[in-house]
């Protein structure tokens, strides 16, 4: 009986300060919950789940707004909105891009999550720059050098790599782009999310990095070592959509 | 122990209850006034209750709040939402919410024809990187304007001679402002490069006619630069090469404030040292410019632009003429300053003015010729971009521009004898004018619904207040989408431009010129064969009236007249076969009777045939290579056929056949530009290069030069025509 009382007892204090406790404690749990979710968005290219995302860590922000990982998810949905977002949308997609980058410089002040932010701010900066050439050849260096210091900050972190591999797959050689360099960069990322693979607050890009390994691979006319990682990424994620139908079709008309 | 139970049992329940209780739905539906806004972010302000719209704009979310709370509202693309609701009771409480959009836009892309940009919406993109990669441009943007097929290489001057038109028939705008003298080295020649470092360029539209009535007091092209904004991040970058040495800096001082610096210095001795051809100089030719972007963002949608340049050159050469050999120096300096205000005033209303500032000053020296001009130029513009919805679009604007010409110094009196001893003419004459401008657009996307259709209409008028004389330019465009690759677009318009200053100074010209008239129609056909592919096919005609003609009592007349017709083609490729670069086409004929053509004659631009081949190729992630071929008719020119004696100054005047009757060989080059990358210290991002300027030694004339009575010609040759070497790095830091 009396564990029946004092169940009820927990039970009320529990309710009357319920919507504390939520933002308080449960708040990172259910970041971390729902950047499993954006990473799924992502890989299906489910437009509507990244805006749901993107919605709630607006709310968490809303309620706790010194909130540094929902800020850092918040601007990395942006960074997902931004890239994904299709011509024709009636959206002002730069808005996507200047709140994001707005929310990293925000983060980094604060010198939370660095060597992370500093990725983030380097990704969109590339974004910019593969849509604005005239900015490419000042940026591009500075992309480079943001992403050396976030690999400096956190050796194990292997998303700086990702971006730089991307960086030097597609920056034109007579600008610095390399393949090799590239290929270089996106092995030893999947070797450093082989030997970290316990869980982190913030955790994406392993599929990625597979999907744009492949495609230096292929760059490299490598096809059959390109077919593998592809066909290695569908199966730890099997709705890939950017790799099941993009990538691998392209590789089978090759 | 029954009371006991009964207790706890009441406490547990009113304890699930607490839980449960309350709980009230807010729901609603958001819209922009007219149509649903989907997945946008709604919820109560300080907590995390909320959810998201729907795509049809629907919400609806559970909340235990009580009382007065602020429910919010947010998307991307609109301004922020926030309204006081009060909760009471258990009932739902329906609450919509009308968005007002941050920025209204259009749809899609007004179709228009000839048009280069760097952006997709301004037709064939010809980016940044074009200009600092095609071999023999020196990163020039004119230089690299010249290989496109609407812009003939009359010389080897970087001036744009657009479809049959001279070169002051083409406009230069920087930030709104007009920048009339954009070259370096200039002669009556023309200029040789680019006094506008392309350090500082951000965007370029250029378009070879039937522009937008936007562009006033101009008959045949637009280039339109706009400068780059606030950097995002640190960055520098050294330049040096035989030909100069560069240093540009990007420093954002805050989130606000940016600012942008570069400094450049020519310097052609090393070159001219290393290659030959230093005998006819007599000042090596030297420039240097620096420039500085200052951007200030006072507002998320405003922000204040300063773009100040400063150009400064010289140059001396040994000129051989049939009565004089001597030696022609010049110098010259240009200073620029433009401050440009773009903001937003309401979610569909951009407005953009400038004011600026520009004084060139000019200097020439050959035997009577002594001549100092000084160009000042004022000038304030306003241009406001009004979306009325995601089809229409009215563009208006207004300009008002004050230009005072002033030349002082002594000028041959007969243009066949320049000795310093020869009979020259004081000059001493000044022009003012001010010149006011307005224009409407009305940009329309699916006209009647045809969804394959984009038109633009519009009406521009000027007035001269000191010449009392006021004119109207009505223009037209309209694209016609066949299917997704491929667009018809036709343009119609008419143009007017008051004549060169000069021809309004009173001692040698009329003040009383009026303004001349093209007449543009252009019909094009354009094919995209990828993303990286695209052909461009144009015919174009434009016919000239009221040009300036010489005139026995008054100077100059107003009945010159003429045309220009011909066809323009130019393949564009990112990868074909891994080769990145253009092919283009132009012929062209051009005829006039103006200044002191006799009759209707080739024009001096009349290059018939016109072909350039742009190509890079990388053979690997360190070397590459690039070509830049050109062939082209050469330039018309009239033919001495005689001489009379001039016993009494000891001078033969030489007797011309037709005008432009003649031509030069045909103009031929060949640039090669070898790369070799790699990080320096491995660290930086380091370019090397070495190009090889008319690899070939092709002979291109820069003219003719006469014995004293005419009888014999030699041959001249531009002295930046010939093979040179030059090698040059760029290194990033």
């Amino acid at each position: 009986m009396k564990k029946l009382l004092l169940t009820s007892l927990l039970i009320l204090a529990l309710s009357a300060g319920y919507t504390n406790l939520f933002c308080q404690n449960e708040t990172q749990d259910a970041i971390i919950e729902a950047a499993a979710s954006l990473h799924k968005a992502y890989l299906t290219g489910d437009f509507k789940s990244l805006m749901e995302n993107h919605s709630f860590f607006e709310r968490c922000l809303s309620a706790e707004p010194d909130n540094y990982l929902a800020k850092y998810y918040l601007a990395y949905t942006e960074y997902r909105l931004y890239m994904s977002t299709q011509s024709g949308s009636t959206v002002s997609v730069d808005k996507y891009y200047d709140s994001a980058v707005e929310t990293c410089k925000n983060i980094l002040a604060k010198e939370k999550f660095v060597s992370d932010t500093k990725t983030l701010l380097a990704g969109l900066y590339m974004m910019r720059l593969a849509n604005n050439q005239s900015e490419a050849m000042g940026l591009a260096p500075q992309v480079m050098s943001l992403l050396e210091e976030a690999i400096q900050d956190d050796a194990n972190n292997p998303r700086p790599l990702i971006i730089k591999g991307v960086m030097l797959l597609n920056m034109p050689p007579m600008f610095g782009g390399s393949v090799t360099g590239a290929v270089e960069c996106f092995e030893t990322a999947l070797k450093l999310y082989d030997k970290n693979k316990t869980e982190s607050l913030i955790n994406w890009g392993y599929e990625e990095c597979c999907a744009w390994l492949g495609q230096a691979y292929v760059r490299n006319n490598e096809v059959d070592k390109a077919r593998e990682v592809y066909t290695k990424v569908l199966k730890a994620e099997p709705d890939f959509r950017w790799v099941k139908y993009v990538l691998l079709p392209a590789l089978d008309k090759k | 122990m029954q009371k006991i139970k009964f207790i706890a049992a009441i406490i547990f329940l009113f304890s699930i209850v607490m839980t449960a209780q309350n709980k009230v739905k807010i729901k609603g539906n958001i819209s922009d006034g007219t149509n649903p806004v989907p997945y946008a972010s709604v919820f109560i302000q300080n907590s995390t209750d909320g959810g998201m719209a729907d795509d049809k704009g629907n919400f609806s979310f559970m909340t235990k709040k009580k009382g007065k709370v602020t429910i919010a509202v947010s998307m991307i693309g609109y301004d922020k939402y926030s309204a006081e609701i009060n909760i009471s009771g258990d009932k739902d409480i329906e609450h919509n919410v009308i968005l007002n959009e941050s920025a209204v836009k259009l749809n899609g892309v007004v179709i228009t024809a000839s048009s280069y940009g760097t952006e997709k919406a301004k037709g064939i993109v010809l980016d940044s990187r074009d200009v600092y990669t095609t071999p023999g441009g020196a990163a020039d943007l004119f230089q690299s304007l010249k290989t496109l097929p609407g812009v003939t290489p009359v010389s080897e001057s970087a001036q744009l001679y657009v479809r049959g038109g001279d070169p002051i028939e083409t406009i230069t705008l920087i930030d709104q402002a007009s920048f009339y003298h954009p070259y370096t080295f200039e002669s009556s020649y023309g200029g040789l490069f680019s006094s506008l470092n392309t350090a500082t360029i951000n965007d370029i539209y250029f378009s070879s006619g039937g522009f937008s009535a936007k562009y006033g007091n101009v008959l045949s092209g637009v280039l339109d630069v706009t400068t780059k904004d606030n950097p995002e991040v640190a960055g520098y970058e050294l330049g040096i090469s035989m030909a100069n040495a560069s240093l540009d800096a990007n420093v954002p001082v805050s989130d606000a404030l940016g600012v942008r610096l570069s400094a450049r210095k020519t310097y052609t001795g090393p070159i001219f040292f290393i290659n030959g051809g230093a005998d006819r100089l007599t000042v090596t030719p030297t420039s240097a410019d620096m420039s500085a972007l200052i951007g200030f963002k006072y507002s998320k949608t405003g922000r204040i632009k300063i773009s100040a340049f400063f150009n400064t050159d010289k140059q001396g050469v040994n000129v051989e003429r049939a009565e004089y050999t001597g030696e022609f120096n010049g110098n010259s300096t240009n200073q620029f300053i433009a401050i440009q205000d773009v903001d937003m005033f309401s979610s569909s209303i951009v407005s953009k003015t400038s004011i600026s500032y520009n004084k060139y000053e000019n200097d020439w020296l050959i035997g009577i010729l002594d001549l100092k001009q000084t160009d000042y130029n004022y000038k304030f513009r306003n241009d406001l971009e009004i979306t009325l919805s995601r089809n229409f679009r009215l563009n208006a604007g207004f300009e008002a521009e004050h230009r005072i010409t002033k030349y002082l110094g002594v000028i041959p009196k007969e243009d066949w004898d320049i000795r310093p001893d020869a009979a020259g003419k004081v000059i001493d004459a000044s022009i003012n004018g001010t010149r006011l401008g307005a224009y409407t657009e009305l940009e329309i996307l699916n006209p009647l619904g045809f969804s394959q259709i984009t038109a633009s209409f519009g009406l521009r008028g000027d007035y001269i207040p000191d010449l009392s004389l006021n004119w109207f330019d009505p223009r037209m465009s309209i694209g016609y989408k066949i299917d997704d690759f491929t667009t018809l677009a036709l343009g119609l318009g008419i143009f007017h431009q008051l004549p060169d200053q000069r021809l309004y100074a009173s001692i040698d010209g009329n003040p009383n010129l009026k303004p001349m008239q093209a007449d543009h129609i252009i019909l094009s056909f354009s094919r995209k064969f990828s993303e990286s592919e695209e052909l461009r096919i144009e015919a174009y005609y434009k016919s000239y009236s009221n040009l300036p003609l010489k005139d026995s009592t008054i100077n100059y007349n107003n009945n010159g007249y003429g045309f220009a017709k011909g066809i323009d083609f130019i393949f564009k490729t990112n990868n074909f076969f891994g080769i990145e670069g253009w092919f283009s086409y132009g012929i062209m004929d051009s005829k006039r009777q103006w200044m002191d053509f006799p009759d209707l004659e080739n024009s001096d631009y009349n290059i018939t045939h016109n072909i350039t081949i742009v190509a890079k190729y990388m053979f690997n992630n360190t070397w590459g290579i690039g070509l830049n071929c050109k062939i082209a008719t050469g330039r018309p020119y009239k033919p001495v056929v005689g001489s009379i004696y001039h016993a009494n100054i000891n001078v033969y005047e030489p007797v011309y056949g037709t005008t432009n009757s003649a031509a030069y060989p045909t103009y031929k080059r060949v640039d090669l530009r070898l790369l070799y990358l790699f990080q320096l210290f491995g660290k930086y991002s380091t370019v090397a290069y070495l190009e090889g300027l008319n690899i070939l030694d092709f002979r291109n004339l820069f003219g003719y030069t006469y014995s004293p009575d005419y009888t014999s010609k030699q041959e001249i040759e531009s002295y930046f025509g010939r093979r040179m070497l030059v090698f040059g790095l760029s290194i990033n830091f």
